[in-house]
Formats: C-alpha cells, structure tokens, sequence
C-alpha cells in the first residue's frame, strides 16, 4: 500500500548571514495528521514556518506538497497550492468586518480584475455573488456567526484568533500551519481552538501546530517534531516523544512541570 | 447631517449624481471665471479620485501622477495637431498610453516597499516631464498650440469634466464597496497576510496604479483640448505633490473628500499666487512648493488618512483600539521558561 505523504520537507536550511536559524530539518506529514512542533524559544519553529511559506528563501533543501516541489515558488502560489498559514501575532484586517475579512480571503484565490469590478462587468458579478455565498457558507458553520457584521478590530482578542484560522481556511487548505494559536487565549478559547484544529484534521488535512503550550500539543498532536537550535532532536508520537532523553535533557526537563503549571495557571486567567 | 441622508449618499449612483449634479447647477449661476475655476477643480478631482484608490485604498504613494497627467494632455495634443485626429480619439490613445506606462512601471517597482515605490513614481514623473521637454513631438519648452476643443463651449467643457468625475467616482466607489475592494483593504493592512491568502499584493497595487493612471490621463486630455494649449511647465513635480496634498487634505478613502481636497487646495493656490506676486514676484513658486511641502508633512503626522477622513477615523480608532491581552498570557509565561531553558543549556 502506497503511503501517501502530504507534506514533505527535505534537509530544509535557512540561514541569516552566519546564523543559521533552521538546520537540516526533515520530516513528513500525513493527510488527516496534527504534528506538533516543539521546542524552546530561538529554537527556530516560526522561521521553519516561514520557509515553508517562502516569507524567507530556504538556503538548502526541498518541500514537497503532494510529491510536487514548491521549493522557490511566491508566498501566494504556496497558499494557491494548498498551504495555509496562520501568524504568531494575528494579522486580521481590524478596519473591516469579519464578513469582509473573509471575503477577501475567498476572492485571493482568483483576485479579480478591479477594472471588471469596477465596471460591473457580468464575469466579475458572478465571481463577488460566489464569493459572498461562499464567505455566508463559511460564517455559518462558523463560531463567529453572530459577529460577520462587526469590525475585526472590535473583537475580542481570542476571536481575531478564530477569525484568522477560518480565513485560512478559506482557502481551502491541504495543510494547515498554526503558530502559536493558543496563545493569549483563555482557557475556554483554547479549548474551542483545540477543537477546531481535531475538525480541521478529521476534514483530511493535515495540521502543523507550533505551540508553547506543552499540554494542549500532547493533546491534540499525532505526532511531535522537536527542534532546538535549529536542528530537529526528536520526532514521534507524544509519549515517545517525552520519554526521549534528548528531549528532556534540553527542553522538557526541569521546566516541563513549570510550564505545566505556568501554561494551566496562565489559561485559568 | 442625519446618518439616514449619509446612508443615501453612500450609494455609488446618487454620489456620481451629486458629483455632476452641484458642479454644474453652480456653474450655470455664476460668472465665467468661476466656471473654469470649477473646471479646473474638476479635473483635479478626477486625478485624485485615482490617488484616492491607489493611496487610500491600495496604501501606496505615487508622486508622480502629473506624469499621467501630462501623457493625457500630449496625446490629445500631438494627435490633434500632428496628425489631425479628433481630439476624442487622443484621449483615448492617451488612457491606453498611460495605462501602458503605469503597467510597466508596475511590473518594474512595485514589488518595492513603500518609500522605494515612491521615489520609483518620483523618478517616472520627472522622465517623463523631461520627455516632454525634449521630444519634437511634443514641440519642446514651447509646447503645442492651437489644440481644438472637444466642439464645447465653458458650460459644455464644465459638464464633460464633472461628467468624467461622476462616472470616475461611480466606478471607485463600486470597486471600494465590493468584496474586492476588500481585498484592497487587505493588502493595505498586511501584504503578507494578503500573501499567505493567496492573492499576489503586487498584483493588486498594480491594477489600482493602472486605474489610477488612466483617470489621470482622461484628466490631462480634458485639460489639454480645455486650455487649448499645452506646455511642459504644467506637468511638473510642483503638480505632482499638489495633486497628492489635494488627496491628503481631502482625506484618503472618500469621493467627497477628493472633491473637496481638490477645492481647498485650489484655492490656496490661487490666493499663494496673488499673494506670492504681489510680495515676491520672483520666488512665488518656490514659497507655494514650501508651503505645501510644509503642509503635507504636518497632514501626514498628525492626519495620515486625511483631514476629512481623518476625524471620521479618530472615532473609529477608539472602536479598534489593540487587543486586549489578558494579564498573564500563556505566552507571557512561556517567555520566562524559555530564558529557564536557555540558561540550563548554557550551564
């Protein structure tokens, strides 16, 4: 039997100059799959991140969506193609509504011509009544239903969270890259978030999660890739993962109860 | 005004109506000085109208739009008096110029950022001011003459120029309004979102620049068979930046503020070259270009969305102000047990 690999990254290396942030990391992603992605600050999670969505050129190596490469393609072909991103700090556009937001997230896919637009030319017409069925469509299903009328900018910080995670899936990913997304949330977001990521992954695709929180990756992750320093240290399945003795020697360690603890106690707030 | 009349106002079609409709009834009361003032006004409107798309609504900065401009004026000028073609014609062969140009530019600088964009559309206005200066067609310093109008008397001309105003302003405010016009908003607010999206933010500025530059042109080929003479002086930076200090003063993401920034800006002009003649004939030029310089940067730090968009958006601000945080985030925390991290690894 075939094993299908939706993801797969290749030796990918981005280096700054001398510094080389992501060092040789490789490591595939199954259709229907959360992986975790861990390890401690300056570990290079986001910037791992970031060359998978070309926002910084990998140095060295390969990534492959669906066997195809997109090594060297623009930021907005890799999403075209199927990866979906979400930031550490959400960039939601705060000066329109949530309804707006996703509306332009649908009609990135195609950016019509605003000349046709303009105009209101019958193709262009077609493509706005699709869009806004599709951004309703979305709403609904949704836990921002009540909220497609209101300004991004005014609502609360855990639903910009929900709101960038829906507008990346508008677009209707293969795989998902979540940075961070419980972060500054409550303990009650977090778990709406949570539950989303298990829906996303039960629609078939796969999710990559980098997340401080220790206990909501052991949670919800499939399985775990461990970076420090750049270099992946460990890969498997959550329990695998924390009986590692490298992991515990650099990262969970000592500050693992911490963190527990800290992570438990700053969700609670 | 009550917000059901603004709510009225608001729609794209009664807008382009006001916009022909007030012109024109003032230009039918009063004396003719006032009507090529109005149309003076209203075919700055139109250029700002453009502006208003790529600066407000795309984020963008051009300073070079008297480049537009003048490649509207020329092309009505140079088919009319080189090759005979009515003027009707050149306006159009000037908005395909001139979208030509702002397409090549586009795909030339505006994968820039910001500032070197700027200078990129800087550098276009002066080339092409410089163009005009040097090219026999387009008969030097000296300029072209004799350029015939549209068969129009001033009331005539008045119309046709509010009348490309209206349908300028139909056609923006139809686009800002749309899910696309979302999109603008988009890559104004974060090109990489827009990006990892899926929507080429180059591509978007790109369009905006080349709508921008066709409502320019029509403006400048209106213009050119309007005074019926043209020459390179007109086309210069001192246009350039006073036609963005219109689009500031107005306010960057409104019809009526393109209109009244058009208006006010006009004004000053006329009063700085009375008073510029009158108290230093000789460097009256230099102190309008001081004074504007002087006011764009005042508008800019103080009201970077305009003077009229500017206090409707103070309020807004206060709606959209930061998220808020809880005190002591997950990440708050995490930050610590990542110095812990770092300090075990070094010892």
């Amino acid at each position: 039997m075939q094993t299908e690999w939706l993801l797969e990254v290749e030796g990918v290396t981005v280096a700054f100059g001398g510094i080389v942030a992501v060092d040789d990391v490789s490591f595939r992603v199954r259709a229907g799959e959360v992986l975790g992605v861990i390890g401690p600050n300056g570990a290079g999670k986001t910037t791992l991140f970031n060359a998978l969505t070309a926002l910084v050129p990998l140095s060295h190596g390969d990534v492959k969506l669906s066997g195809a490469s997109v090594s060297g393609w623009t930021t907005h072909r890799i999403a075209r193609a199927g990866i979906a991103r979400t930031l550490q700090t959400p960039e939601i556009f705060p000066q329109i509504t949530v309804r707006e937001n996703m509306l332009a997230a649908i009609l990135s896919r195609q950016t019509p011509w605003l000349i046709a637009v303009g105009l209101g030319l019958p193709s262009a017409r077609r493509c706005e009544a699709r869009a806004g069925e599709e951004a309703d469509r979305l709403l609904r299903d949704s836990l921002l239903r009540d909220e497609g009328g209101r300004l991004a900018g005014d609502l609360p910080f855990g639903h910009q969270r929900l709101l960038e995670i829906y507008r990346a899936l508008a677009l209707d990913p293969r795989v998902l890259l979540l940075d961070e997304p419980l972060s500054g949330l409550t303990r009650e977001e977090a778990g709406v978030v949570l539950g989303l990521i298990r829906q996303i992954r039960g629609a078939g695709r796969a999710v990559l999660l980098v997340e401080h929180d220790l206990p909501s990756v052991l949670a919800v992750a499939d399985r775990i890739v461990v970076l420090a320093e750049g270099r992946l240290i460990a890969e498997g399945t959550p329990a695998e993962v924390q009986r590692d003795e490298n992991v515990r020697r650099v990262y969970l360690g000592r500050e693992a109860g911490q963190e527990r603890a800290a992570g438990q106690g700053g969700m609670a707030q | 005004m009550s917000r059901q009349l603004l709510g009225t106002a608001r729609n794209p079609a009664v807008q382009a109506l006001l916009v022909l409709a007030i012109p024109l009834a003032l230009g039918l009361v009063v004396g003719p000085y006032w009507v090529s003032e109005l149309t003076l006004v209203g075919m700055y409107t139109l250029v700002v109208i453009g502006l208003n798309l790529f600066m407000g609504y795309a984020g963008q900065v051009s300073l070079g739009q008297a480049g537009f401009f003048g490649i509207g004026a020329y092309a009505v000028g140079i088919a009319s008096t080189h090759f005979g073609l009515a003027p009707w014609i050149g306006l159009v062969l000037g908005m395909v110029l001139a979208a030509a140009a702002a397409w090549l530019l586009g795909v030339l600088a505006l994968h820039l950022m910001q500032h070197y964009l700027a200078l990129a559309t800087l550098a276009f206005g002066i080339i092409a001011d410089v163009a005009f200066q040097q090219l026999p067609l387009t008969g030097g310093n000296s300029g072209l003459y004799g350029i015939p109008a549209f068969t129009l008397n001033a009331i005539g001309f008045l119309a046709l120029t509010w009348g490309a105003v209206a349908l300028g302003s139909w056609f923006t405010n139809r686009l800002v309004r749309s899910g696309t016009g979302s999109l603008l908003e988009a890559v104004r607010s974060s090109e990489v979102a827009t990006a990892l999206m899926g929507a080429d933010p180059a591509t978007v500025k790109r369009q905006a620049f080349i709508v921008s530059a066709v409502l320019a042109a029509a403006a400048g080929g209106i213009y050119a068979s309007w005074e019926g003479y043209i020459d390179p002086t007109v086309f210069t930076f001192a246009l350039s930046i006073n036609l963005v200090l219109m689009a500031v003063v107005g306010g960057l993401r409104s019809v009526v503020g393109a209109v009244l920034g058009a208006a006010g800006v006009e004004a000053i002009n006329q009063i700085l070259k009375f008073a510029g003649a009158s108290l230093a004939p000789a460097t009256s030029g230099a102190l309008q270009l001081t004074i504007y310089g002087l006011a764009l940067v005042v508008i800019m730090i103080y009201w970077p969305e305009g003077l009229v968009t500017g206090l409707g958006a103070r309020s807004r601000a206060r709606r959209t102000a930061g998220p808020q945080l809880p005190l002591q985030s997950v990440d708050g925390h995490e930050r610590d047990g990542g110095q812990v991290v770092d300090g075990a690894q070094r010892s």
